[in-house]
Parts: structure tokens; sequence; C-alpha cells
């Protein structure tokens, strides 16, 4: 009984302390709010059926990565976005609604690599791929960006 | 850093501070269990343990009197579907059902579920699964004949290619494979196991491992119609692959379509045939000339492969399906 208590203590410090940040996340790769809080809620409950994980929040970010990207592919269409953002300045929902055209590596591996800050290494870890393959897919995502924002 | 990257990054940050979080839930109470009243009347006792005796007698005549290998249900009850064969370098990412999903190839969102399989972050597997018998899959850019004899749309944009299809008496399916030819996706959907929600909730319920007794075990083990041997099911586990086997020495990589033979797994003279799932009757002309008839009788969680058993020793063996 003390540990069921541990354990649930220690999950609401970890979403208090995780939730915001995993959500933001995930709303950075999907592309959709409502998606990313559902991931962010399933992403837990993972958590708390998982065994002697050492670094939770690091756990957390990995389950919700893999998740979010499993998600695009598994849906026959396009994630719903019924409540798509729109930002006062034109040049940052521009760069938002193209975005949201990359194909689902590249929109993960720029979300990574410019939102979260992740290095090469980490984002391979992340990816399941090799930093080499994160450096091009990178690369290739930028052009990709660069091109919908051509005129 | 580059103009684009600065935009970029000044892009998230504003996705980010729009971002709304779910309401935080209301912090988890642990449920004590509560203990009971120290005096227990008699009565109750008694029928407590009538009760019990009556369920533990049940349960052995139910153990005693079921055949040891029988398949736990029928195709009707088999919902999910779960790749026995994929290509090689590919590991179990992950599985899970309960979902409202779309399967790819379908319309609409169903109660289903799913099996992930990826090979690095080239490429990668899902087949998708649901118990809804009614619909039938969008057309595709073109169709070909599973060895059940489904009928399957297949499409495919410029990274991904999708099969769909309805299981005659079954699920609907739909396999997705990215870093995959069609043909490969071909063999996936034609070795695909068909199983129960409570067989898939076992298979998924460790993160798709199994001890190794448990994985070495047959399972969904299946015999023909009055023979002792040569039971047919599955051996192996999500995470460390799943094949067909036949008893404890016998197996195969994947279904093929092939018509063929092998001797029961005993030594006693005998074969089991094997063939296509379309198969109806298997025809095994003897050396003397007699041609022996023999019904097909599918596992039912193996519909692309034919099987039977027959007291023979060789012969050539002919697959008749329901046309022929």
């Amino acid at each position: 009984m003390i540990i069921v208590e541990r354990r649930t203590n220690e999950l609401d410090d970890l979403y208090r302390n995780h939730a915001v940040a995993l959500t933001r996340l995930a709303h950075v790769i999907t592309g959709s709010n409502a998606v990313a809080q559902e991931l962010v809620h399933e992403a837990f409950i993972r958590y708390t059926r998982a065994r002697d994980v050492r670094e939770p929040a690091a756990y957390l970010r990995t389950i919700l990565v893999n998740l979010a990207r499993s998600e695009e592919r598994r849906s026959s269409r396009p994630l719903p976005r019924p409540a798509q953002a729109r930002f006062e300045e034109p040049s940052i929902d521009e760069t938002w609604q193209a975005v949201q055209r990359l194909p689902e590596k590249y929109r993960t591996a720029l979300a990574l690599r410019y939102y979260a800050d992740m290095s090469e290494a980490q984002m391979a870890e992340h990816l399941g791929c090799r930093p080499g393959t994160v450096k091009s897919l990178v690369s290739r995502g930028l052009d990709l960006l660069r091109k919908e924002l051509a005129p | 850093m580059t103009e684009l990257e600065a935009r970029l990054r000044a892009t998230y940050r504003a996705v980010a501070e729009q971002t709304l979080v779910a309401a935080e839930h209301p912090p988890l109470h642990v449920v004590r269990p509560v203990p009971l009243p120290e005096r227990v009347s008699r009565y109750r006792v008694v029928i407590g343990l009538s009760v019990a005796a009556c369920l533990l007698a049940a349960l052995v005549v139910t153990l005693v009197t079921r055949h040891p290998d029988a398949p736990s249900s029928g195709p009707s009850h088999r919902t999910v579907a779960v790749p026995i064969f994929v290509p090689e370098g590919f590991a179990f990412k992950e599985a899970g059902s309960g979902a409202s999903i779309g399967l790819w190839g379908f319309n609409g969102s169903f109660e289903g579920s799913l099996v992930e399989y990826v090979k690095g972050g080239t490429a990668g597997l899902v087949v998708a699964s649901a118990a809804d018998t009614g619909p039938r899959p969008a057309a595709g850019q073109h169709t070909v004949t599973l060895l059940s004899g489904a009928r399957a749309s297949v499409t495919s944009d410029t990274s991904d290619t999708w099969i769909a299809w309805s299981q005659p008496d079954g699920p609907i399916v739909s396999v997705r494979g990215w870093g995959l030819t069609e043909a490969d996706l071909i063999d996936i959907a034609n070795n695909l196991w068909y199983v129960t929600p409570a067989m898939f909730e076992r298979l998924t319920a460790h993160g798709g491992f199994m001890s190794p007794a448990d994985s070495n075990r047959l399972r969904d083990g299946w015999r023909a119609a009055g023979t002792q041997h040569s039971a047919i099911g599955v051996r192996g586990s999500l995470q460390t692959g799943l094949s067909i086997a036949l008893d404890s020495n016998w197996g195969l990589d994947s279904v093929t379509g092939d018509c063929r033979a092998t001797n029961w797994s005993d030594g006693t003279p005998g074969l089991v045939l094997l063939g296509p799932g379309t198969t109806s009757e298997f025809a095994l002309t003897m050396s003397d000339g007699s041609v022996v008839r023999v019904p097909a009788d599918p596992h039912p969680g193996l519909p692309t492969l034919a099987i039977t058993t027959v007291r023979a020793t060789g012969g050539t063996l002919e697959c008749l399906d329901g046309g022929s």
C-alpha cells in the first residue's frame, strides 16, 4: 500500500512538472492541440504501467515522440485540426501553415531540433535512427520548408 | 542561425504559448481495502463453500473434456490481425487496442487494434484491424487477391503503400508500410494470425515479451478432425517474432500459397497436407493411380493456409480450390 501511495504522489508531481512542456512539444509535432493533450494523457498512462523507469521525464518525452509519430501514421487522413491556431504576426502564421504541410518525419525532426533544442545524438535516440540520418532529416526538412514558403 | 531557422524557432515559441494543457486531474486517491466483519455467519460460509466447490467441479470437467489443442474461437470472434511474418530487420514497436482509429483504405473511424513494427528510422509497417464487418474498402489504385480469397485494394502515395480488405467472416484489415514494396506488404497480408481480443491481450500484456517457456509453447494449437497427430499453431512472441509451427519439430517461415505435404510429427505413417487458403479439397494420387480426396479443414486463425491430415505415406498432391 505504501508503494502505491508513493507511486501516486510521484505521478502527481511528474504531471504538474512536465505536462505543460510535453503538451507543447506534442502540439508543435502534431499541429493539433487536442491531439497533443490526448497523447500526453496516453504517455502518462504508459508511464504508470512501466517498471524501473530511471529518468521519468526522459522516458515520457520518448514515449510522447513515438506516440506523436504513430498517431500521424495510423490515421487514414490528416490529423483533425478543428481549431487551427492563427497568429497575429503574418510571417509566423505563414510559417506554421507551411510546417503543417511537411511530411511527418520532417515535421518531427524540425520540432525536436528547433523547439526542443535537442542535439543530433538526442534526436537519434528519440527517433531510433543514426545521427547522420537526423542531420539529413533536418537539412531536408528545412529545404522543404523553404520551398513551401517561397513566393 | 539562418533567417529561416530563427523564423521557425519564433513560430514554435508562438505555438507553444498558445498551447492549452489539459486540466489537471484531481489527485488520485488510494483505495484502501475495507476489512471484512470479524463475524461471518456460518450460513454464508456454507453457501460460499458450495459455490466454490461447484465452480471447481465445472472447471475440472471443462479441462478434462476439452480438446487440448482446440482453438479458443471460430473466425467471427477473431477480430484482431497480428503479423506472423515481418521482413528481415524489422523490430516490434508497439501494439494496442480499444482506441478509435482510422483504417487506411476505409472511410470512418473504428474501435480497433494496431500492431506496429519498424526498421530503424527507414521503414515500418502497421497492421490495423477492427471488428466491424459492414464496411468495404474504398477503391484503391488496383486490387489483389490474397491467399485467403479476400479481394484487397492497394493504394500508394509518394512514401507509403497500404492494402485494405474485409476478411470473410472476420474483421476489416489494413496493412500500411513505408520503405517496403507492395510485394512485401502482400506477403505480410498473407501471413496474419487472426486472434480474439483476449488472445491479443495476452500477447501484448508485457510489452510483447513472453517468458522463454511461454514463447516456445505452441499457441492456438489446432488438429484436423479425427486425428491426434500434428497440431498446427503459432509459436513465439511479438518481441521475438511469431511463426507457424507444427508440434515441436517443424515450422513455416511464411505462408506462400504452395501446395505441399510433410510427415506427421510423431513419425507414424501419415501426411499433413498444406495449401493456399482457397483450397477446398486436397487430391492425393497414389503410386497405384488411385486418388484420395480429403476436404481441407483450415485453422480458424490462419485463413490463408488450408490444411488437413491423411493416413498415407506419399503420392502426388494437388490443391483444388472451390471452383475446381
